[in-house]
């Protein structure tokens, strides 16, 4: 058996009474399922054509405005959907917010029901319920009719009390007037036969009568009604460090897009300077190689110069200065021996060694003439063009 | 749309965001490392290839122009193939000789010598054979005296000479 309370809103406090409808002693935090007064619910039950279940909020939101006068935005509302022979009808809950939230407060760990709709789901009532009839539920402030059609709820009225006898008549003219008897009365166990009595008719059996207590209502099946949604919460400073977060990452991409566009120019105009240098150096190359066979042919036309004649002749003149008298002459291809008659071939020749237009000078042969002031001498050497 | 609904949707749209800021930015960094390493190899290959300021080129153009002002009046001293030959040439040289007043005692054609030349014995004044050679010197085109052998015997300023004479022609330099 679960731990159950009835609760109500008694102006802005929520009090909580037992099954037994006397006021609940034991810890809220215990409480497993709290059934909402139907003072401070409204329950509509709405017959509803066959459509798929993820379509049946939106229909019934918008069949609920034809049958509640109140704003939907003001109100909380939930449904416990029913399906029978002939289709489906919703039993649709509708409280409001702010009480609600109140009755969470009140227990926070109970989930939220309807005495209508726990009885839907009570094993007992499901085994032995009623069928066709109506199920009538006391208590202190109210009763509640409920009127079952094909073993489904199919409406359920609240009776305010004011005075034992007028309400019992109010709710035997709901059920039209004997037309219908209450196949059941449920009330807390000390009420129970007076309730029972009274709505007894004339002449008649008393309904069959059970007690709150003696229904076994469990939790684990029991519609729970109005719960929270959970919300996935991003916490304030949890959500400035991603937006944070996420602008030091743009920030750092956009550093990182710069240097690489920056780069990018850097290698472009670096390959321009590249392929320019190439491009100079190619013509370089070019060159020097144009300028090394120009050159060479200019050495080659060079070396093939004759040797000119003149030319040695004054070089050699130079040479021997004042003094000497020629005798002999041989120059063949650049090579010469020269016989002559001078006072001193020894100076002679250390002229010749120190000129670098004569190269391989040697001496030869020397013979001092009659006299002995001057010699004949032969000169053999090379002269370099 | 319920808050939840926004912000799984701000969820998903934060991690694609994320995910494409990531895939850039990896991107970028790939490019911006490959473009680091081609920066430097670049520069290095620009250092290398800047010119030797000792080869400048405009240095260098004049060089060769230079050199192939002298290579063309180089080659304006030979002369062509075909423009002469060795009998003309004789002609020209016995006449210069004549000028001179050098006398021709013996004119000889070494045709299997390369280049071909005239052997001649004469005999005149050493004046005379120096405004010889000084004419040979200041020929337009290359006379060459390969063999030259002057004797002066008496030493009363007559000598006699023995010389070898041709010309160059230009393909002899090929």
């Amino acid at each position: 058996m679960a731990r159950l309370a009835f609760a109500e809103m008694h102006g802005e406090t929520v009090s909580l009474t037992g099954l037994d409808g006397r006021a609940y002693e034991g810890s809220p935090e215990r409480i497993e399922v709290l059934l909402l007064s139907r003072l401070d619910c409204e329950v509509r039950c709405l017959q509803l054509p066959p459509v798929a279940e993820r379509e049946l909020p939106a229909l019934i939101r918008y069949r609920i405005r034809s049958v509640y006068p109140g704003s939907l935005e003001l109100v909380l509302m939930d449904q416990v959907v029913q399906r029978s022979r002939n289709g489906q009808v919703a039993v649709v809950a509708i409280a409001d917010r702010q009480a609600v939230e109140k009755f969470r407060r009140a227990a926070p760990k109970a989930i939220l029901s309807l005495l209508s709709a726990a009885l839907l789901r009570s094993p007992a009532f499901r085994r032995e319920g009623v069928h066709e009839g109506a199920v009538v539920c006391e208590s202190p402030k109210y009763a509640e009719v409920l009127r079952f059609q094909d073993g489904v709820l199919v409406e359920s009225v609240l009776v305010k009390r004011s005075r034992p006898s007028s309400d019992a008549q109010k709710i035997l003219r709901l059920l039209g007037d004997g037309a219908m008897r209450p196949a059941l009365v449920l009330a807390p166990r000390e009420d129970l036969e007076e309730a029972a009595r009274r709505l007894r008719g004339p002449a008649e059996a008393a309904p069959e009568a059970r007690a709150f207590e003696s229904m076994d209502f469990t939790r684990r099946g029991m519609p729970a009604l109005f719960r929270p949604r959970r919300q996935l919460r991003l916490p304030r400073p949890a959500l400035t460090r991603a937006v944070l977060g996420l602008a030091i990452a743009l920030c750092a991409a956009g550093v990182v897009w710069r240097q690489a566009h920056l780069r990018q120019v850097e290698l472009a105009g670096l390959r321009m300077a590249v392929l320019g240098s190439q491009v100079a150096g190619q013509r370089a190359a070019d060159l020097a190689a144009e300028y090394a066979a120009v050159k060479t042919r200019v050495s080659a036309l060079t070396a093939n110069r004759p040797v000119d004649a003149l030319q040695f002749f004054s070089d050699l003149r130079d040479e021997m200065g004042p003094g000497v008298s020629v005798q002999d002459l041989v120059l063949q291809n650049g090579s010469f021996q020269l016989q002559a008659v001078g006072p001193s071939p020894l100076a002679l020749m250390q002229r010749f060694i120190a000129d670098p237009r004569f190269q391989g000078v040697r001496l030869l042969q020397t013979t001092p003439l009659a006299g002995g002031a001057s010699q004949q001498f032969i000169i053999t050497g090379r002269y370099a063009r | 749309m319920t808050r939840q609904r926004r912000i799984l949707l701000g969820l998903l749209a934060a991690s694609a965001a994320l995910a494409a800021l990531g895939s850039f930015a990896f991107v970028q960094a790939d490019r911006l490392r490959t473009a680091g390493e081609q920066v430097a190899f670049l520069r290095k290959q620009y250092v290398k290839l800047q010119p030797d300021p000792q080869t400048e080129q405009s240095g260098l153009q004049d060089r060769i122009q230079e050199l192939k002002r002298a290579e063309t009046a180089e080659l304006a001293r030979y002369y062509d193939a075909g423009e002469m030959d060795l009998y003309r040439f004789g002609g020209m040289v016995n006449a210069l000789l004549a000028r001179h007043r050098i006398s021709v005692q013996r004119v000889r054609t070494v045709t299997e010598a390369a280049p071909p030349v005239l052997e001649l014995s004469a005999r005149g004044t050493s004046s005379s054979f120096m405004a010889f050679l000084s004419d040979v010197s200041a020929s337009p085109r290359y006379w060459t005296i390969p063999y030259l052998h002057i004797q002066s015997p008496s030493g009363d300023g007559t000598v006699t000479c023995e010389l070898q004479i041709g010309y160059l022609v230009h393909e002899n330099t090929k």
